[in-house]
């Protein structure tokens, strides 16, 4: 990966991001993205071009089929270390990765496509992602995606917290406690280890 | 006249329950549904000259086929015996409300709304127009309150107008986004051409099968041609997915979610803002993560502190106004006919055992019932859940299995029923299996009276604090050994309310009624037949037989045995039992320290008494009744033995 690979990724993200919406990044607007000096940002992406992981053209960066595989992989390896296995110290090598969300997180053949899916289609950078557990009383979110299994992903929607809707935190019990959320117009309360593979994307205190 | 059936429908906390007794008042009858333990309340009343049964089904979120009481709600609304269905929707909380309505329209029910709550929307600030929402849906919608009455008269009036006139009552279908609806549409063609009964509709059927639903899947399965409908299915469900990136059931809740979003848009406004009121403080005073701790704490004290005050008192003034006499009328009455041995049996087995049952159900289990139930109608249980959630995981449960729990201090008959509040049934089994081990009002007896007595309160604390480590230890080996999935806590956090006097007095009442017919009948035989166990001698054949138990392993005198075997059918009775084998109650004179520090562990521990044990056969079946016994046996071998070594070596 190379001593700068968290750098580079972040990078990655910041095109993926833009291209996204519709807009494309130079090395000004990743330097600025990123708070790093324009002249390093280009040394770093002049090596991401050498190794195939985005192409340059009309001065704008454009990832490849590679570089998209890599932050893709670089969204999954941060979710899984931000949220889910987030309480080991102790992180195995692992080999096959759907294998690992299987059986170690229960995730199943379904939820773990739509967890990708939600990988690729995901607006902003992944480093905005923050587990519900982590928000602070009285802030705002939109729930992207939800890594856990189906069961509780079910029971999670009928109470309303589907993909894509608001929530926001009433208040949190001490000692990694049950949080408790406001999502359309009821109080909700979940368990820690479920707040915390809820994948949320902070829209600040309240109003 | 014809008698009119209405089915209640509702989530859980929405005042369906106070609706329910507001309407058929003592008139009600607890049962169960056949074949599933849970509850099934019903109940008479006439209105304008008809007879109208109202039936209360289980609270549910959802009509999904994953929880027993979702399924037992389905299934009867699909029995089609319901003449009216009336949902109950909290006003305050209509967008998640309206999910389960969503559904009964989907299963075309014929539906009348209770718009519940109404007098709380306003005090938040929500005004509902429910004309609007009738108007929307097709279907009347009564504003009530159902904690005053209010809006009763008019819900029923309206459900008997409409049947009268033979109007249309279920709601008109509701169309999702084109994506969705689109793909029920096709699969609705492919439906109806298997000709189902008319209980089923097919659009109903089509969206269970986009959203996977094993059980109308099995249905569809057994028609003819079914096989072909299911591919279809599949395939459009995984098109679905495909564009969503969910899987299927999720996809669907967002699309009834999308489409409530619409109606409430249409129908609910925010006329001010909310107003700060003694629930808001109390709210904050409860869940604070300092002074939260401090109420609850003071309010287990008390409630504890209440009901074994209250329960001694009511307990022996029932021992000697009724037990007493009871014994004495019957004495005299059998002398004249019967002889001495049958008398005995009769005296002190049934007529004790029917004081015995007395003496523990009414005095402490009633208030008990009576504390819980404003505890939990106020809303305050789900608060102590939210605070106890952490400690709860420490043995592999979560926050709602508190409150059985609290009831396993009063009696454990109550406690095992009350696991019913848990979701799934390894839930419930694990929740019983650590009630079953939480010291009762009886064998507080045995604590204190052997221990906290002769030894010191230390000693009788200590006791507790084993009692519950071997809890720790054994429901967290079960945890790892129990199949399905763990589940974590979703509680929905209900809004601070006065609690109903009416209402408590109702749950009260019907918890007791059905826990005297479980209960009262064990009580009474066992008793008879230990006395007729007793009168043939075969008890003191068990000493000798269980020596190798009571000496060799828990270094008890053999005598210990008759009191240990007493015991399991009314633990308390263990300790009037030791002394008469004893022939003392200086037990020290008799024991060592270590072996009565033994004995009081092992009388809390090991298997849970008779009624205990029949509650535990009615809730999870007979195997796991007698494994969650054996647990108990075997935890408390071990850690008697464990103990008595530990005694001994350290001081005697």
């Amino acid at each position: 990966m190379g001593e700068r690979g968290d750098e580079l990724d972040c990078a990655l993200e910041v095109i993926m991001t833009f291209e996204r919406r519709g807009l494309r990044a130079d090395d000004a607007s990743i330097a600025e993205e990123l708070r790093r000096p324009p002249a390093e940002v280009q040394k770093m992406m002049e090596e991401a071009i050498r190794r195939g992981l985005v192409v340059k053209r009309d001065g704008y960066y454009e990832l490849t089929a590679e570089g998209l595989k890599r932050v893709l992989r670089h969204r999954e390896l941060f979710i899984h270390d931000r949220f889910v296995h987030r309480e080991s110290k102790w992180s195995p090598r692992v080999r096959d990765w759907g294998k690992h969300w299987r059986h170690r997180h229960g995730l199943t053949k379904g939820l773990l496509e739509s967890f990708y899916k939600a990988l690729t289609d995901l607006d902003g950078r992944v480093e905005e992602l923050k587990p519900l557990s982590d928000m602070e009383p009285g802030e705002r979110g939109v729930i992207v995606s939800i890594a856990c299994g189906l069961g509780a992903a079910r029971r999670l929607a009928e109470m309303g917290l589907t993909p894509g809707v608001q929530v926001a935190v009433v208040r949190k019990a001490p000692l990694r406690g049950p949080v408790e959320v406001e999502v359309r117009g009821t109080r909700v309360v979940l368990g820690y280890g479920l707040a915390s593979k809820i994948a949320v994307k902070g829209l600040g205190g309240p109003a | 006249m014809r008698t009119i059936t209405i089915a209640l429908a509702g989530n859980a906390n929405v005042g369906k329950s106070s609706i329910f007794n507001r309407l058929t008042g003592l008139s009600q009858h607890v049962g169960n549904w056949p074949g599933k333990t849970v509850e099934k309340a019903e109940g008479t009343l006439y209105f304008r000259g008809h007879k109208i049964k109202v039936i209360d089904l289980p609270g549910a979120y959802s009509l999904s086929p994953y929880s027993v009481e979702e399924v037992i709600v389905r299934d009867y609304l699909l029995s089609r015996e319901a003449d009216v269905v009336v949902d109950v929707v909290d006003a305050s909380a209509l967008e998640r409300n309206l999910y389960l309505t969503l559904q009964l329209v989907e299963l075309r029910a014929p539906l009348v709304i209770a718009l519940n709550q109404v007098d709380v929307a306003e005090k938040r600030g929500i005004a509902i127009d429910h004309e609007k929402l009738s108007e929307i849906l097709g279907v009347k919608v009564v504003p009530t309150v159902a904690v005053t009455g209010e809006g009763l008269n008019e819900l029923l009036r309206a459900t008997v107008e409409a049947l009268e006139k033979g109007e249309e009552m279920v709601a008109r279908p509701l169309t999702y986004g084109k994506e969705v609806e689109e793909r029920i549409k096709r699969l609705e063609v492919e439906v109806r051409r298997l000709g189902l009964s008319e209980r089923y509709p097919p659009r109903w059927v089509s969206i269970k099968l986009l959203e996977r639903d094993p059980l109308v899947a099995e249905l569809i399965s057994k028609c003819e041609g079914g096989s072909k409908v299911l591919e279809l299915a599949d395939e459009l469900a995984r098109e679905l997915e495909e564009m969503h990136g969910e899987p299927s059931p999720i996809i669907i809740a967002s699309e009834r979610y999308s489409k409530i979003s619409e109606i409430v848009s249409r129908v609910q406004r925010v006329v001010a803002p909310p107003r700060v009121r003694w629930e808001r403080v109390l709210d904050y005073a409860t869940t604070h993560p300092l002074l939260g701790y401090a109420i609850l704490l003071s309010t287990i004290a008390g409630m504890l502190g209440l009901v074994f005050y209250t329960g001694s008192f009511l307990s022996e003034l029932i021992e000697s106004y009724v037990g007493d006499p009871l014994a004495e009328a019957a004495r005299a009455l059998l002398l004249s006919g019967l002889s001495a041995e049958a008398v005995e049996i009769v005296v002190d087995g049934l007529v004790a055992g029917f004081v015995a049952g007395l003496v523990v159900v009414l005095p402490y289990v009633v208030p008990f019932y009576a504390v819980l139930s404003i505890l939990e109608d106020s809303g305050y249980l789900a608060r102590v859940a939210y605070l106890t959630d952490n400690l709860m995981h420490r043995i592999g449960l979560h926050g709602k299995a508190v409150l059985p729990m609290l009831l396993g201090f009063g009696c454990n008959v109550p406690a095992c029923v009350g696991c019913r509040i848990l979701e799934t049934h390894r839930e419930r089994l694990l929740c019983g299996l650590a009630v079953v081990f939480v010291p009762c009002a009886a064998r507080t007896i045995v604590i204190l009276g052997a221990v906290g007595r002769y030894l010191g309160v230390l000693p009788a604390l200590s006791i507790y604090l084993l009692v519950f480590l071997t809890m720790l230890l054994v429901v967290r080996l079960a945890y790892k050994v129990a199949p399905g999935e763990p589940m974590d806590l979703i509680m929905e956090m209900p809004a601070y309310r006065r609690p109903s006097l009416r209402v408590t007095a109702l749950k009260t009442w019907s918890k007791t009624k059905s826990f005297i017919v479980v209960a009262f009948p064990i009580i009474i035989a066992a008793s008879a037949a230990l006395e007729v166990l007793n009168a043939m001698g075969l008890t003191e054949l068990l000493v000798p037989a269980m020596a190798p138990l009571t000496i060799g392993l828990l270094g008890l005198p053999a005598e210990t045995a008759i009191p240990l075997i007493f015991g399991f059918l009314r633990k308390e009775l263990a300790l009037v039992m030791l002394a008469e084998a004893l022939g003392t109650w200086e037990f020290l004179q008799a024991m060592t320290p270590a072996q009565l520090y033994t004995f009081a562990l092992v009388t809390s521990i090991y298997i849970p008494c008779v009624a205990t044990l029949a509650a535990l056969v009615r809730e999870f079946g007979w195997k796991r009744a007698v494994l969650v016994a054996i647990a108990t046996l075997a935890a408390a071998i071990v850690v008697g033995a464990l103990a008595y070594a530990l005694a001994t070596a350290l001081c005697l």
